[in-house]
This record gives C-alpha cells, sequence and structure tokens, in this order.
C-alpha cells in the first residue's frame, strides 16, 4: 500500500493537484466503487474487468474472501458465506428474529444488543461484513488509483434511520475510509443525471434491484434535495421474475415438482441467462437438462416473458401509487423519473414504468452503477477538485426524532423533513418531589406511542439538585448532522448540573467495542495498528496545516494582530515539525489540538466574515436591481 | 444595513451560536432583514443559499474536524433561522417573543370565545366527513379552510404592523393561525388516508 508523500517543510501542494476521492454504493446484493477521472465519472472494474462486487463475504478459519469468489460457497458452505448483511446492519436483535427464518447462515442475539452471526472466523457483527466488502472496494480504487483515498461517499437508502446509517459509518471506520459524507441512494441518481442542476423538479426514483425494490419521490426546491416519501418491497425483485421463468420452463419441460437442487439451480441460471438475452433479442432458445439427461429445447420469446413478469410488475406499481399517495401527489405532479437496478433493464420494465408515470425515464447511465456514478461526482466536488461549483446538496432528516414523556407518549424535537444539519432544545421538568434523576429515551419515527418507534437509545441524566415538582428545568439538545446522525445532551438550567451524553444508538456498537474489532479484524491484520494510527494522524495533521498556511496567506493580515499570529505559526511549525519526524502519533495528535486552540479564533472570524460577505454580496446585487 | 456590520457582533458569531441553544438569536437580524411580518420570499430564499454556499460543513470536509465541527454549528444556526422566518406562525412568535410577549406554545390557547366556538366547528366538520369516507366533503373543507387560513394569516399581518408595538389581540391572532395550520396537516394526512382507502378499495 503506497504511504503517504512527505511534503518538504513549508512546501505547498501544487495548487491543480487532484485529491483522490471516490463514490461507493453498499448495495444488498452487489457493491461497486466509481471515480471522477479526466471529468468522467465511472465505476472501477476488478483484475477482472468486473464492475460489480457481489456482497458477499465469505469466512473461512485461516481467510476471509469477498465477492464472485465468496459467493462460489453459497451452496458449499451456506453458514460461513454472508449475503444480504444490509438487512441486518444497524439492526437489534429484536428486528433480526424476524428476518433470521430467512437466512441461511446462523444468528446469534444473545448477550449483547448487537446481533452476531456465527462463523468459523469467529462471530462477526453486519458491520464487520460490511467493512469487508468496503475494504475489498478500497484496494480495487488504491490500486487503480494509485494512491490513498483521501475520502468517499457512501450511498444509503433514503430510509435508513440514524442507527443504520450510523452503523454505515463504523463499518466505513473500520475499512479505514474517511467518509465525506453519506447520501441518499435516489440522491446519488438524480445527481448522476444532472438533475441537481434543476431548479425545482419533483423526482421519482424507480429502484428494482436483484432482490429488492425501492421507489422514492424526491423534491428538488431551491437546492434542497427533500425525499418526500418513500416505499417499496424488501422481498420483491429481479430475482422474482427468474424463479417464474423457472417455473414455467420446468412446466414446459415436464419436470414439475423436481426436486434436485443441483438441476434447479440449473433450470434457475438458464432463466436468467434467457431473461438477459430478452433485453435485446424478441425471443431467445433455451435449453434444460432432465433428470434423465435427455434435454429440452425450446423458446423463450418477449410476450411470455412480459406475461410472466406481469404480477411481480403490478406490484411494483402498487407500491408507486401508494408512495404518491403518501407524498400526496397525482402521477401528473412528477417532472423527471430515474430508472435504478439491473431489472430495469428488462424492456418491459421501462414501458410499465412510462406507462405509469407518463413520461419517459432516465436510462442513460447503466442502471447498476448509476447510484456510484452520483456518488463520485459528489465526493470529486467535497474533495475540493471543483473549486467553481456551487452545488450543495442538502439533506433533510427521513424520520422525526423525539423523545418519550408520561404516558408512553412521543414528544417529538425534530421533525421529518427538517433540514440538516440541525439543532433544537426543548425544556422538560420533574413529576416527583425532589427527583433526582430523568431518564431519557431517544425514539425515530412518525407515531405518537412509544411503542410503534424505533428506539434509538436510553440514557440518564443524574445530579438533578432536590426540587418540588416541575421547577427543575432540564434542557434537552438533540444535533443532527450533515450525515443525518444523532447526538444527544442534557442539562439542568437551574443549578446548571450538566451531563452531556455522546448518544450511541441502542443496536450500535460501542467505541471501544470498535475500537476491539479494529484490532481483531483481518482487514487491519495485515496492516499494523499503530501504522495506521499513525498515518490517520498525519493525513488529519496534513489537512489542518494546509488549511492554515491556505488560510495565514489570505487572511492572515487582515484578522490577525502580529502577537496572534505568532503564537498560531508557532504551534503550526511544532505540528510541522511533530509532522515530519513521523513516528508518534500521539506527539502529532496534541500537537494538532494546540493548533486548533491557538487558531479557533482566527478561523471564527474567517467564518464570520464569510457570512457577512454572503450576506453584503447579495447587498450589492440589489441595491443594482432596485435602482 | 450592511455598513451596519461590526465582525465582533455578529449574529452568527460563535459566542452566540456554540450549540448550547441558551441565546436567543434573532433570525432578522441573522438573515439581515427589517423585522416585519411579510418577508420577501425570493430574498430570503437568495441568502439562506448563498449562506449555506459558504458555510454547510461540506465545504470544511478537507479542513479538519474542528473547522468542520465549527461549520455544523452555524450551518444548523443557518438552518433554524431560515425555518423560522420560513414559516409565518414561527416567525410571528419571535415577532411577539421580540417585545416581551410570554409564549407558551403547549399551553396556550386563544381566548376569543367566538372563535374557540369556531374550531368546535371546524372539527366536527373534518371528523364527520372522514368518519363517511366523504371525499368530496374533505376537498370542500380544504378549499374553505384554505381561505379561513388566509384570513387568519391577514389579521396576524394587521396585528403585527407595527413590530415594535404589537396589537394587545396579537397573540390570539398568532394562535388562530396556528389552528388552521395544524387543521390543514390534519387534512393532508386525512387525505392520504383516503387515498389509500379508495386504492385498495379499487383492487
Amino acid at each position: 500500500m503506497a504511504l503517504l508523500q512527505i511534503t518538504e517543510p513549508g512546501a505547498e501542494s501544487a495548487p491543480h493537484q487532484r485529491h483522490l476521492a471516490a463514490g461507493i454504493d453498499l448495495g444488498t446484493t452487489h457493491s461497486l466503487v466509481a471515480t471522477v477521472r479526466s471529468g468522467e465519472a465511472d465505476t472501477l472494474p476488478d483484475a477482472e474487468g468486473r464492475h460489480i462486487l457481489p456482497s458477499v463475504v465469505h469466512y473461512a478459519a485461516d481467510a476471509v474472501t469477498v465477492g464472485h469468489a465468496a459467493a462460489e460457497h453459497a451452496a458449499d458452505d451456506p453458514h460461513n458465506t454472508i449475503a444480504s448483511v444490509k438487512r441486518l446492519i444497524g439492526r437489534g436483535a429484536h428486528d433480526v428474529a424476524r428476518l433470521s427464518g430467512e437466512l441461511p447462515f446462523r444468528l446469534k442475539t444473545g448477550e449483547s444488543s448487537v446481533p452476531r452471526i456465527e462463523t468459523v472466523a469467529g462471530d462477526k457483527t453486519a458491520v464487520e461484513v460490511s467493512a469487508d466488502i468496503l475494504h475489498t472496494l478500497r484496494q480495487r480504487a488504491e490500486a487503480t488509483l494509485g494512491d490513498e483515498l483521501e475520502g468517499v461517499v457512501i450511498t444509503v437508502p433514503a430510509y435508513f434511520d440514524d442507527a443504520q446509517r450510523q452503523a454505515t459509518r463504523d463499518a466505513a471506520q473500520l475499512a479505514g475510509l474517511n467518509v465525506f459524507r453519506l447520501i441518499s441512494e435516489p440522491t446519488a441518481a438524480a445527481v448522476a443525471y444532472g438533475l441537481d442542476q434543476g431548479e425545482e423538479s419533483t423526482i421519482a426514483v424507480y429502484d428494482l434491484g436483484g432482490g429488492t425494490f425501492d421507489i422514492s419521490i424526491l423534491q428538488l426546491r431551491r437546492g434542497v434535495f427533500e425525499v418526500l416519501a418513500t416505499g417499496g418491497d424488501s422481498a420483491l425483485g429481479g430475482d422474482d421474475i427468474d424463479r417464474a421463468i423457472a417455473d414455467w420452463l420446468l412446466n414446459q419441460a415436464g419436470m414439475a415438482g423436481e426436486t434436485d437442487p443441483q438441476r434447479l439451480r440449473r433450470v434457475l441460471m438458464a432463466a436468467r441467462q434467457a431473461k438477459e438475452a430478452l433485453t435485446e433479442a424478441e425471443s431467445t432458445p433455451v435449453e434444460v437438462v432432465r433428470a434423465d439427461d435427455s434435454t429440452w429445447s425450446g423458446a423463450l420469446d418477449r410476450s411470455t416473458l412480459v406475461t410472466l413478469a406481469q404480477p411481480l410488475l403490478d406490484r411494483t406499481m402498487e407500491a408507486c401509487k401508494q408512495v404518491l399517495a403518501d407524498a400526496g401527489l397525482e402521477t401528473g405532479a412528477i417532472d423527471e423519473v430515474v430508472l435504478v437496478g439491473g431489472s430495469t433493464r428488462m424492456p418491459a420494465v421501462r414501458e410499465a414504468v412510462e406507462g405509469f408515470f407518463g413520461r419517459a425515464p432516465h436510462a442513460g447511465i447503466d442502471p447498476d452503477r448509476v447510484v456510484a456514478i452520483g456518488a463520485a461526482q459528489q465526493a470529486d466536488i467535497l474533495a475540493g477538485n471543483k473549486p467553481d461549483t456551487e452545488l450543495l446538496l442538502l439533506d433533510v432528516i427521513p424520520l422525526s426524532l423525539g423523545l418519550e414523556t408520561m404516558g408512553g407518549l412521543v414528544e417529538f424535537i425534530v421533525p421529518r423533513n427538517t433540514t440538516i444539519p440541525v439543532t433544537r432544545a426543548q425544556e422538560f421538568t420533574t413529576f416527583k418531589d425532589g427527583q433526582t434523576a430523568m431518564s431519557l429515551h431517544v425514539l425515530q419515527g412518525e407515531r405518537d406511542v412509544v411503542d410503534a418507534n424505533r428506539s434509538l437509545a436510553q440514557f440518564t441524566l443524574s445530579g438533578i439538585p432536590p426540587m418540588v415538582a416541575g421547577a427543575a428545568r432540564i434542557r434537552v439538545t438533540f444535533q443532527v448532522d450533515a450525515d443525518g446522525l444523532l447526538n444527544v445532551t442534557a442539562r439542568e438550567q437551574t443549578q446548571g448540573v450538566e451531563a452531556h451524553i455522546e448518544v450511541k444508538p441502542s443496536y450500535g456498537l460501542t467505541d471501544s467495542e470498535i475500537e476491539q474489532m479494529l484490532r481483531d479484524s483481518a482487514s487491519s491484520a495485515r496492516e499494523d495498528m499503530e501504522a495506521r494510527r499513525l498515518r490517520e494522524q498525519q493525513v488529519e495533521a496534513d489537512r489542518v496545516l494546509e488549511a492554515l498556511d491556505a488560510a495565514l496567506a489570505t487572511d492572515g493580515d487582515r484578522y490577525l494582530e502580529p502577537e496572534e499570529r505568532n503564537t498560531i505559526e508557532h504551534a503550526r511549525d511544532a505540528l510541522r515539525e511533530e509532522r515530519e519526524k513521523g513516528s508518534d502519533p500521539d506527539a502529532i495528535e496534541a500537537a494538532r489540538k494546540r493548533v486548533e486552540k491557538a487558531s479557533e479564533a482566527f478561523v471564527a472570524r474567517r467564518m464570520n466574515d464569510s457570512i457577512r460577505r454572503a450576506l453584503a454580496g447579495h447587498n450589492v446585487s440589489e441595491y443594482d436591481a432596485g435602482n | 444595513m450592511a455598513t451596519g456590520f461590526q465582525l465582533s457582533s455578529h449574529p452568527f458569531s460563535f459566542v452566540a451560536c456554540l450549540p448550547t441553544g441558551d441565546v436567543m438569536t434573532d433570525p432578522f437580524e441573522q438573515f439581515d432583514l427589517p423585522v416585519a411580518f411579510e418577508v420577501d420570499r425570493s430574498q430570503l430564499d437568495e441568502r439562506f443559499r448563498r449562506l449555506q454556499a459558504e458555510l454547510h460543513p461540506d465545504r470544511f470536509v478537507r479542513q479538519g474536524d474542528q473547522a468542520r465541527r465549527m461549520a455544523a454549528a452555524v450551518a444548523a444556526d443557518v438552518n433554524e433561522a431560515y425555518a423560522i422566518l420560513a414559516d409565518d406562525y414561527r416567525r410571528a412568535v419571535r415577532m411577539l417573543e421580540r417585545t416581551g410577549v410570554d409564549f407558551d406554545p403547549e399551553r396556550d390557547t386563544s381566548q376569543d370565545i367566538e372563535f374557540i366556538e369556531a374550531q368546535i366547528e371546524w372539527r366536527e366538520r373534518l371528523e364527520e366527513a372522514e368518519s363517511t369516507q366523504d371525499v368530496a366533503a374533505v376537498e370542500a373543507a380544504g378549499v374553505e379552510l384554505e381561505q379561513a387560513r388566509a384570513e387568519a394569516r391577514t389579521k396576524v399581518a394587521d396585528a403585527l404592523k407595527d413590530p415594535e408595538a404589537p396589537m394587545a389581540n396579537a397573540k390570539d391572532r398568532v394562535l388562530e393561525l396556528r389552528f388552521f395550520d395544524r387543521l390543514l396537516d390534519e387534512l393532508k394526512r386525512t387525505r392520504q388516508s383516503l387515498a389509500r382507502g379508495n386504492q385498495s378499495a379499487a383492487e
């Protein structure tokens, strides 16, 4: 793996140096990584030229394989071959208990709130399995680009709640990736088609994958992408069409009631190949081998395929109607339709979508890759490779956040569709005389009753001075960052007793658990832990040094007294020296913290000034326009 | 206006916007807009976009954690100020609070007897339309409700004509506006559930 380049002391990085960034579509059945090169975003293939990485991880006692090689073990070693792990990520024991019947691997939901999968390589959480997939994609990108990635944008389903987003971020951390931002899959698809360039539009994103169907209605308004409604079916996809064709083939070949798994799998393969062939052809020959080794030869044509696929297409259209009703819209209100997912290659799907929405869908980009491509474009912008672009993707929180109050009811603090980042506070009080502690239960969802929502975290604020009921004033602050991740703090106002609690979701992993995983994980066994920490500190130090040098060059004289500047430069030089030595991560971190402390006021003054410029710039043009 | 800016006292300065939520900031001042109930929406939107373009944490992903955290705090503040200014009810409440009117959204209700009676009538009407699944009645109520809401809004605008000295009945007028906003929200949900009901009935 390439090490970071050590720059000469005081040397500025080249002004047009490209910052390496990638977009990752971490999908249920397959994953992709894409990047922008020569102005074009595209997905990256592996050494064999395959772009799609099956989201499958196989654990052997001494080896981890990911992707195609792992998928080959599905039949002979199902317990150690983990597929569809996205269905588990950020989920608690209670959620996965319902799923466990459908999954081939063994789940342990005993002592920990985070369910674990039993494998010969030890118990694995969904975060670790996802990290192995991300690690493979990271290696692919870095091998292609020839250096380390500075950061990535990872896509998540629009409906992912706080726990699922947090778990996705944890997986990225475990895989050694710096996450610029999580964005929703339908938003990424819309970005890939450049729909964010428009002024105001309502966009439907129809995503039919192998095993899941999602329909999202987005609204772009004043630069804000808002998810109006999402729906779909988590157990509906192209695989169902394959099965319908396979059933038809078995009937045609007089093999109804066939039970041999080997033969059934071959028929299913033949069904899939026939379906894919019909994307181009009107009719395709099919052969099926019977139990007595005789061969049935026939043909499948498009009209038969449409008949077979119709029940499934009808179900997706029902979901589309439902989601439009949820958004309070008629089909005529949809300005743009975007197709995502390999199954939308089928002409029958395109025709059905066009018929339903009354307009031709965007389909120019490979529907398997479109999400990764949109993510790559956003990553390129965030990495600073397009300094002139104004594009900013503002997001909203997908589900309301609140607290449990008396009687099992929910008090909403941040309603759904609030633009993030956001900070909201609300005051609560005690209900008993002399009450000295208060239990806070954080929830996410839209229902008024606690049990119908998702429990994110529970914690206690203690040390409240005894007072009569209703006298204490407990201010609870919800902070949601740009990724939709939540932090909750509570503070008793009258006496100033404070309890800052970093809320980790009930179904999430604690920091120490993640640290332990970092030590244990197969991915980090290949890299020395200390070397990795050192590199992380070096990268962060470089970021701070580069940003500070640029800021001092442009604004140092304007905002700093000579003495202040001296202090900052002194701290900066110390950091640079520590960074050059490059041996002690703790020393680098300490030096960086000193720089940050010294330059805090400087950063604040510059930020205030950008506010002033943002407003003042407008005043000038207004003044011109008004005269 | 812009000439009146003092860096140290700018409303988004970090002392004020650190996320303790303790300091009551003035959204009008934050967006450099005159204190008035009627807000120029396109001007407000344009300023919001400019501010986010400068301050969204996405702009700071490569500048280290500290800068990113600070930007997130300010961007959250900008979002909140915008949400207040863009919403008739929340903007009116903030105008009243500026002049020292106490406002408890949980406990306060309009004291106007006539209005209380009107409220009861509206509720009964919607409940009946919903229970009989009468789409036409819901739609008709929706049209009238929009009109009533527009009238309530005009009354609020009148009561807040002088931002420094709102009329004595301003608080009741604002609470009435809130009633219509909430009822329209409920109506929207009713419409959705009726649309869903009709859909499954058609199957």
